[in-house]
């Protein structure tokens, strides 16, 4: 099985759970990317936005939301960490006088989860200053792990959600981003009027042009602010498209926008 | 209001039971006290300029689209590194963002101040505890320090009867020890009253 594919079908596994334990009319369809992948991608994603969205109507109508712990077991029944949280009986094979293991490929313990994306190539790209005879454990992070902000997706649909090199870069750079979000709020006359006020978290593409698209509202506050946020994002110019292995690529960014009720000095 | 900064090597999402219970999220620290021989993540020691920091509100804003998924698995945040518990108030200051559903886990030497431990308890659900070796020696020659505050930081644990919190995890590391240091350091654990371990071997690279 491709990497990835097997935490994407663990995750699908856990959003058809939560649809059905709450009436949520919810359909889903396979995956029928074939490579590797990080167990994401920007339609998965959505699938979550749209299930929070439900949850929420749900709540604001009254009716109870079956949530908390609801597949706690998807994971153990799926294999997954397998090789963790052994209790004391457990006792590995490895006591009983396994010999030391040097190993000549970079293969991670057997306990990493599968779905993990660090191709070899990368991981050997990816760990500068690598001295011979570096271990190998399940919680290594690669740069190519680094996702905020934003994470990598490419052209076609449900492919390949990897990690990148360079991100997308706003010109000026991250401090003049802020700035221009800054500037170019317009506070929404209902949200003053009613001292609403909070972060919006906004999530959308950057094309291989660099310019913007598929703007989502990961987590709103307000319908009022989270339209503010979606027309603040359609207003930021083109970024510096971000690259993998030197080669552009289309990237999800996530970028908050905090809306903060003006105070009066003393 | 929210003041705690902490410079950040990664944060890798969807990780599935390797380091918690449920779908969690990694968020790994830059800096550490130990210089471990094999370390896992060397560009945690590496110079800090390249890594971004973050408030804990950025960090939260970053990690909470995954929340119906800790939630629903009792699922949340582990803090890696580099050494997580070189930031208790960062840690602790995230916990009030979160709310307490969310599952804080941290992987840790234990190789730090008592009162980092101390104040890093009340909020952490689970804490992941690499602990090389009990000898001292040993010790010392694959980690280059000490194991002083490690013995105090599991005395603490003890204390407060947080054991069953913690899961010990025992790595067997070609050349430094064996089976039998392995199997001796467990009894030592056991005599704390820990009970949950995860035995392991080093997977050693050679290029």
């Amino acid at each position: 099985m491709a990497r990835g594919k097997h935490t994407c079908m663990i995750l699908k596994e856990i959003r058809r759970q939560i649809a059905e334990a709450n009436d949520i009319e919810f359909i889903t369809s396979e995956c029928r990317y074939k490579g590797d992948c990080l167990g994401t991608c920007p339609k998965c994603e959505a699938e979550v936005r749209y299930l929070e969205q439900q949850l929420q109507a749900r709540r604001l109508s009254g009716k109870a939301v079956v949530l908390a712990g609801l597949s706690a077991g998807v994971i153990a029944m799926s294999g997954c960490g397998a090789g963790r949280n052994q209790a004391s009986e457990n006792i590995s094979p490895e006591l009983q006088g396994e010999p030391p293991v040097l190993v000549e490929a970079s293969l991670i313990s057997d306990d990493i989860e599968e779905g993990e994306v660090i191709p070899e190539d990368l991981r050997e790209e990816a760990q500068p200053g690598v001295k011979e005879g570096e271990s190998s454990q399940t919680t290594a992070i690669t740069p190519d792990e680094l996702a905020i902000p934003g994470e990598d997706i490419p052209p076609e649909e449900n492919a390949v959600f990897g990690g990148s090199e360079q991100m997308p870069i706003f010109p000026g750079g991250e401090a003049k981003l802020m700035e221009w979000v800054k500037s170019h709020i317009q506070y929404p006359e209902e949200a003053l009027r009613d001292s609403i006020e909070g972060r919006v978290i906004v999530q959308f593409d950057i094309k291989t042009n660099g310019s913007i698209d598929n703007i989502d509202v990961a987590r709103g506050k307000h319908p009022a602010l989270d339209a503010e946020a979606i027309r603040v994002v359609k207003t930021l110019p083109d970024f510096e498209p971000g690259k993998l292995h030197g080669k552009i690529v289309e990237c999800r960014y996530t970028l908050p926008v905090t809306f903060k009720l003006p105070r009066y000095e003393e | 209001m929210p003041t705690e900064k902490a410079k950040i090597i990664g944060v890798s999402r969807h990780r599935l039971s390797t380091d918690g219970e449920g779908v969690t999220t990694l968020v790994a620290f830059h800096g550490c006290p130990l210089r471990c021989r094999y370390c896992l993540n060397p560009h945690s020691l590496a110079g800090g300029d390249m890594f971004r920091e973050y408030t804990t509100e950025e960090l939260y804003d970053t990690v909470v689209i995954d929340e119906l998924y800790f939630l629903a698995t009792n699922g949340g945040i582990t803090f890696g590194g580099g050494e997580p518990a070189m930031r208790p108030g960062f840690i602790k200051e995230f916990r009030e963002l979160c709310g307490t559903e969310w599952r804080l886990t941290i992987e840790t030497s234990l190789n730090v101040p008592v009162a980092n431990i101390e104040a890093l308890l009340p909020v952490t659900d689970e804490l992941i505890v690499d602990i090389k070796d009990m000898n001292p020696d040993i010790y010392r020659n694959y980690t280059g320090r000490k194991n002083t505050l490690v013995i105090e930081n599991l005395k603490l644990i003890a204390e407060q009867h947080r054991q069953d919190d913690c899961i010990i995890r025992l790595p067997l590391i070609a050349e430094f020890n064996t089976d039998e240091d392995r199997a001796a350091s467990r009894k030592q654990l056991e005599a704390l009253g820990f009970t949950r371990f995860d035995l392991f071997t080093y997977q050693i690279r050679r290029h």
